[in-house]
């Protein structure tokens, strides 16, 4: 006998991207909506029995109505599916809170709201569902300690369903601790976990699934899900990671000493992937180039990518302006401009980080100011 | 470039030709008088090298002459590089130009246009206009122009600057530095005031991050005021739970109904107990009202006894008191015999002081009489012999006046005896000893041997046994002179008589004695007064009326004698001594009268203090008497009631019955005690007040939990966390564009403030070829003195001992800078190599000698290297410049 669901977790519906203008917000906002629809159809398309989402299904207790329903109406869509919600550390289950004011609300009949340590029977396919919900954003309790008690008959298959970290990151207090052992100690055929975003094994029957859309530059195998077939016995579990995401996230280290090598960044970020649009992109560059190339990055690079990805980021406070000659003396031969231009060249090198920084986009001001008035 | 030659023909004034020649390389003067045409000739010259020859502007009609309305013609020779050219204009009609070169060509039309332009150097925004002839404008200065403010047009600032430039390199940021700080400026104005207040979208920005973090700190605190209520309604509703089912209240109320029948209990012994008190307490009441009686009586024996006592003692107190006034009223009576006495001895003893001081007076004034009398007696005598004085006086008849007479008689016969002395014959002899004998003159023999005669008569000398000499003087008026000396001798003689006086010293004797017995007579009398002045002021007569006087007052005084009963008249010694003696007694006798009366008032008082003291005793007596009769009344009253006896048995019969009634409340006590009446209601109210906290509480947290439910449902769906990312994502970008803006603002601050100071010290450095050259000149000017020019080359102060600003300068002060500033500027281009002649037409003219001198000097050093012409109407000033003189010449034609 065997039982194939869908592991998904942290969708975090309703959550802000502060770092983006407002319409790519939206657009962030509605792909997280999306991956409900893509996760729902593959448990059509692959016949699943049900999803588990492993904690933080919205990104806060206090969301607005509109972004609560939005969610609970995706997955009302998929009425063949039956969806199990685990309160994670961003929507923790409190009484009067977020999940019971839901339910008052009235939730989809294919929904289940997984806020008590109980088991939730799945009669049909012989399944226990041993949920472990949050009730606070933080607990120095392991959720999942009460699983080692429960006592079920041996015809159910038990399915762990927490939402913390198998690490202690070396704190003798660490919160929202999940024994990574549990499926052991609880007889456990899967641990379905979650509030990392990046996908990850912690052993073959304890998984994080990670968060199905992207949602930051440092999740690290993000955008995915898992299908998990579990068996009676001790089988172990089979599990099968599925791509999800809509938006691709990239960071870039480069390091720039002259124009060809700001050429080669242009291809490489023109390279990243066929829909510019879906990609967010953080550049970090560092290196030393003449003041014209300086312009001509800014041109190349900064201006052009700007329009091209969904999102794009400049940190080019390491990409130092080193005056040549053909810059002074473009800015001029002589004249008290030139002196000028000699002046903050000459800050640019002896004052303080702050002070540098300054005289280095005032030299590289005076410098695009002065090329506007050739033309 | 330098000018040799001019020539004009029916050009503004000029009907026919005229022309200037020999100018040379230095100083030229053209001098002339007003109306001359000298500044047609200058108009003349900016139409040759500035003014296109087609064009008909209105400056290049107005060269026509009013008269012929002809074409206008200029021509010019001029050097460059040391190569003779000519440039010919027509205007206006049959136009032409012709530029004559060093090698036989010519250029015309427009070609000569181009080529002169090049020549001498200056751009195409210059042509057509004769006030845009760039550099030129600065070096050839118009009549009237020479003190006005130096306008340097842009391109002959580009001329200078370059020439500038050539010397120092390149200092000044050309059109991009002029445009740089201005592009920078208008960059930071849109985000910042020029003091750096924010504005525009920068401010709002500022003001959208504030009311963000205010929005955010808002929210946040509903969201923890939200969670909080949550953890709350979890914990009451806990405890409201526990409160409901810990089975407390049960246990309360059985333990209460236990209590309270145990209490009923103790209620019952408690009133018994009250019953047995209240007896015990009359009991008491009744021996107290006993021993009170007892106690009372006691009190008015013993009051009885001290009041009997103080009536005795008052008793004696008077009659001591009565024996003490009767011996004050004796003393009283002696006292006041004493008194009396004292009163009468006084009144002879001060009618026995005034008797004394009459006849002290009397004898003063009987002493002052006999020296009257003495006085008078002498004064008399006095009086006597100034009348005698006075009748001798009378006799001598030399006046003061009669002198003078005399005087005067004597003083005209020595005036006329002098002269006839004067007119007269001296006739000495001056003989042997003894030879005079027998020798007479005039018959009257002369004595001794040497003898002298004056005369002016004839005199005759007989010599005996010689004979006669007769001598005669030679004197015309003999006669005359003898009759005045005759004349002179009577009035001298008469005047003499009338004096009865022999010669003028006896008549001056006999006025010296008259004027002594005057003075005399005169002292005697005022003697004679003096003596008796006070008695004369008195009576206001004479001495008889004085001597009447005495005589009235000598009977006064012997009546006064008579009055006072005395034998004979008093001596002042004898009455002095007898009122010192009696003088004393009435102040002696007053003084003991004084003490007496002092004694008099002690006694009244002792009197009046023992009169009180008897009115006090007899008071006390009366009353004493008054409250024992009362207190005996009273005593008497109360035994015939109830004696002492009877108040014994009463009190032994109820403290008998207040021992027996204290033993039985005891028990009571000892029973109610054993029942821990305290224990057992301090529980009962402990366990009631348990229970009605308990339904408090419960109350309370239904309330608490009804509101909480409340308030939360109030929240849902409110979206606060949502808000509060959004919010956040709102400030963070505003943040993120705020600090943009800030670091954009930063980088314009940092341009422009680099850009001001480099362009600056650039200025200076710029500056430097022109103030170098203009120091030595504006040291012969004004010695000490620096000039401050701006950028555009305009002048802007003169610093001397204060910095004045080239605005407030006097004209002439203005015209001299602004003069040597034009002269300065051609001499750096001349020194570059580059065409400069400067023209000035009637320039200086506000200088005074001592700058015009100076003026002279430098000009003249100046033209050693740059070609100056002058045009001026003052010739005889002009001329001690030592320059080339030139005049108009007159040609057939040109």
């Amino acid at each position: 006998m065997a039982v194939k669901f869908l592991h998904s977790a942290d969708w975090q519906i309703g959550k802000v991207f502060k770092f983006v203008d407002t319409e790519t917000m939206g657009v962030l906002q509605e792909a997280r909506l999306n991956a409900i629809n893509k996760l729902g159809k593959i448990a059509v398309d692959q016949e699943l029995g049900f999803v588990v989402v492993a904690g933080d299904v919205y990104d806060a207790e206090n969301l607005s109505a509109r972004s609560e329903n939005q969610a609970l109406e995706r997955m009302r869509k998929f009425s063949n599916v039956q969806w199990f919600l685990l309160p994670g550390n961003h929507d923790p289950h409190r009484p009067n809170g977020l999940w019971d004011r839901l339910r008052k609300r009235g939730l989809p009949d294919n929904v289940n709201v997984c806020d008590h340590a109980q088991p939730v029977k799945i009669e049909s396919d012989n399944v226990a569902i041993l949920p472990a919900p949050l009730h606070y954003k933080a607990t120095l309790r392991d959720p999942t300690e009460y699983m080692d008690e429960v006592e079920l008959h041996e015809r159910y298959i038990r399915i762990g369903l927490a939402h913390g970290s198998i690490t202690t990151f070396g704190s003798d207090e660490a919160r929202n601790y999940i024994n990574p052992g549990r499926c052991e100690t609880a007889g456990l055929a899967y641990l379905a976990m979650g509030d990392w975003h990046g996908q990850r094994e912690i052993n073959s029957r304890c998984w994080y699934s990670g968060t199905p859309e992207i949602d930051g530059f440092s999740v690290d195998g993000g955008g995915k899900a898992l299908i998990v077939t579990v068996h009676a016995g001790t089988h172990k579990p089979d599990v099968e990671s599925v791509n999800t995401t809509e938006f691709k996230w990239e960071t870039l280290d480069e390091k720039i000493y002259n124009s060809n090598e700001i050429d080669l960044l242009q291809e490489k970020l023109s390279n990243l992937g066929p829909d510019l649009e879906r990609i967010l992109v953080r550049l970090k560059v560092e290196g030393a180039v003449s003041l014209e190339e300086h312009r001509v990055f800014d041109e190349k690079i900064v201006e052009r990518f700007d329009a091209s990805f969904r999102y794009f980021s400049v940190e080019d406070e390491h990409l130092h302006s080193q005056m040549t000659e053909d810059d002074i003396n473009r800015i001029d031969t002589g004249g008290f401009v030139r002196k000028a231009a000699d002046e903050l060249r000459k800050l640019a090198k002896i004052s303080c980080e702050e002070e540098r920084r300054l005289a280095e986009l005032a030299l590289k001001r005076l410098y695009v100011e002065l090329v506007k008035l050739e033309t | 470039m330098k000018i040799r030659s001019i020539a004009v023909r029916e050009l503004k004034k000029f009907d026919s030709p005229a022309r200037i020649t020999g100018i040379n390389d230095h100083l030229n003067i053209i001098s002339g008088p007003n109306e001359m045409g000298k500044s047609t000739i200058l108009s003349a010259l900016r139409a040759a090298f500035f003014s296109r020859h087609s064009s008909l502007a209105q400056d290049i009609k107005r060269l026509q002459n009013s008269q012929n309305l002809g074409a206008p013609v200029v021509q010019v020779e001029f050097d460059v590089s040391g190569d003779r050219y000519q440039i010919r204009k027509q205007f206006v009609k049959q136009r032409l130009a012709e530029l004559s070169l060093p090698d036989g060509r010519i250029f015309r039309g427009d070609a000569a246009e181009d080529e002169i332009q090049r020549l001498i150097g200056f751009g195409d925004s210059a042509r057509g206009s004769v006030q845009s002839a760039g550099m030129w404008n600065l070096f050839w200065v118009e009549q009237g122009k020479s003190f006005a403010p130096i306008n340097v047009s842009d391109d002959a600032r580009s001329s200078l600057h370059t020439a500038l430039e050539a010397e120092v390199g390149k200092v000044l940021g050309g059109r991009r530095g002029r445009e740089l700080p201005k592009i920078f400026s208008d960059q930071r104005e849109k985000f910042v005031t020029k003091p750096g207040r924010e504005r525009g979208d920068f401010k709002k920005l500022g003001e959208v991050i504030d009311a963000l973090r205010d929005a955010i700190t808002e929210l946040e605190r509903r969201r923890e005021n939200l969670s909080n209520s949550l953890d709350d309604l979890e914990q009451k509703k806990k405890d409201l739970k526990r409160l409901e089912e810990d089975g407390v209240d049960q246990t309360i109320q059985k333990e209460l109904t236990e209590l309270k029948s145990k209490d009923e209990e103790i209620e019952r012994l408690a009133l018994n107990i009250k019953v047995a008190e209240s007896d015990l307490e009359r009991t008491r009441d009744k021996l107290s009202a006993l021993e009170k009686e007892r106690q009372d009586r006691r009190e008015l024996d013993e009051e009885r006894r001290v009041v009997a006592a103080s009536l005795s003692d008052a008793g004696e107190q008077l009659e001591g008191l009565q024996a003490k006034m009767s011996a004050i009223r004796s003393e009283r009576s002696d006292c006041q015999t004493e008194i009396n006495q004292l009163d009468s001895q006084i009144a002879r003893a001060e009618k026995e002081l005034r008797k004394a001081e009459e006849i002290l007076d009397l004898a003063n004034k009987l002493a002052q009489m006999t020296d009257l009398e003495s006085r008078i007696e002498q004064a008399r005598s006095l009086v006597q012999t100034s009348r005698k004085k006075h009748a001798e006086a009378k006799t001598i008849l030399v006046t003061d006046e009669k002198l003078e007479q005399i005087r005067s008689a004597k003083s005209n016969l020595e005036v006329v005896k002098a002269t006839i002395k004067a007119s007269a014959t001296r006739i000495s002899f001056e003989l042997n000893s003894g030879c005079e004998q027998g020798i007479a003159v005039d018959g009257k023999q002369i004595e001794s041997e040497t003898y002298e005669i004056d005369t002016v008569s004839s005199i005759g000398i007989d010599i005996p046994e010689r004979g006669l000499i007769s001598v005669t003087p030679a004197v015309q008026d003999e006669k005359q002179l003898l009759e005045n000396e005759r004349t002179a001798t009577i009035g001298y003689e008469e005047a003499l008589r009338s004096v009865n006086a022999e010669s003028l010293e006896e008549a001056k004797i006999l006025n010296l004695r008259r004027i002594e017995l005057e003075r005399s007579a005169a002292e005697n009398m005022e003697e004679a007064r003096r003596m008796c002045h006070l008695e004369l002021d008195q009576v206001g007569g004479d001495i008889e009326a004085v001597e009447e006087y005495v005589k009235q007052q000598q009977i006064f005084l012997t009546q006064s004698v008579e009055s006072l009963n005395l034998t004979e008249s008093p001596q002042v010694a004898g009455a002095q001594a007898n009122l010192d003696k009696v003088k004393p007694i009435p102040e002696r006798l007053r003084s003991e009268l004084a003490s007496r009366q002092i004694d008099m008032e002690q006694i009244e008082s002792r009197l009046t203090d023992i009169k009180v003291q008897m009115a006090k005793a007899q008071a006390q007596h009366e009353h004493s008497k008054d409250r024992l009769n009362e207190l005996e009344a009273r005593l008497t009253l109360l035994n015939e009631s109830r004696t002492m006896s009877d108040i014994d048995n009463d009190e032994r019969l109820l403290t008998k019955s207040a021992q027996e009634q204290s033993r039985e409340l005891n028990a009571l006590d000892t029973k109610i005690s054993e029942s821990d009446v305290d224990m057992v209601r301090a529980r009962i109210g402990r366990l009631e007040e348990q229970r009605k906290n308990r339904d408090a509480e419960r109350q309370q947290l239904r309330e608490e939990i009804t509101y909480l439910i409340g308030h939360i449902e109030s929240f849902e769906g409110a979206g606060i966390d949502e808000d509060i990312e959004l919010k956040q994502r709102e400030l963070h970008i505003a943040e993120s564009e705020y600090n943009k803006i800030r670091q954009e603002v930063a980088i314009l601050d940092l341009l422009i403030k680099t850009l001001k100071e480099a362009e600056e010290e650039a200025k200076g450095k710029f500056l430097s070829p022109i103030l170098f050259r203009i120091k030595p000149y504006l040291d012969t000017l004004f010695p000490g003195a620096d000039l401050e020019l701006d950028e555009n080359l305009g002048i802007t102060k003169i610093k001397r001992k204060f910095d004045e600003s080239f605005g407030n300068l006097s004209v002439g002060t203005q015209e001299q800078i602004a003069v040597l500033v034009r002269l300065t500027f051609a001499l750096m281009l001349a020194e570059q190599g580059r065409p400069a002649t400067v023209i000035l037409d009637d320039a200086l003219v506000f200088s005074d000698e001592e700058r015009m001198e100076k003026m002279f000097d430098i000009l003249f050093d100046i033209s050693s290297k740059v070609q100056i012409i002058i045009f001026t109407c003052r010739k005889s000033l002009f001329e001690g410049l030592g320059g080339n003189i030139l005049s108009l010449e007159y040609p057939s034609d040109i």
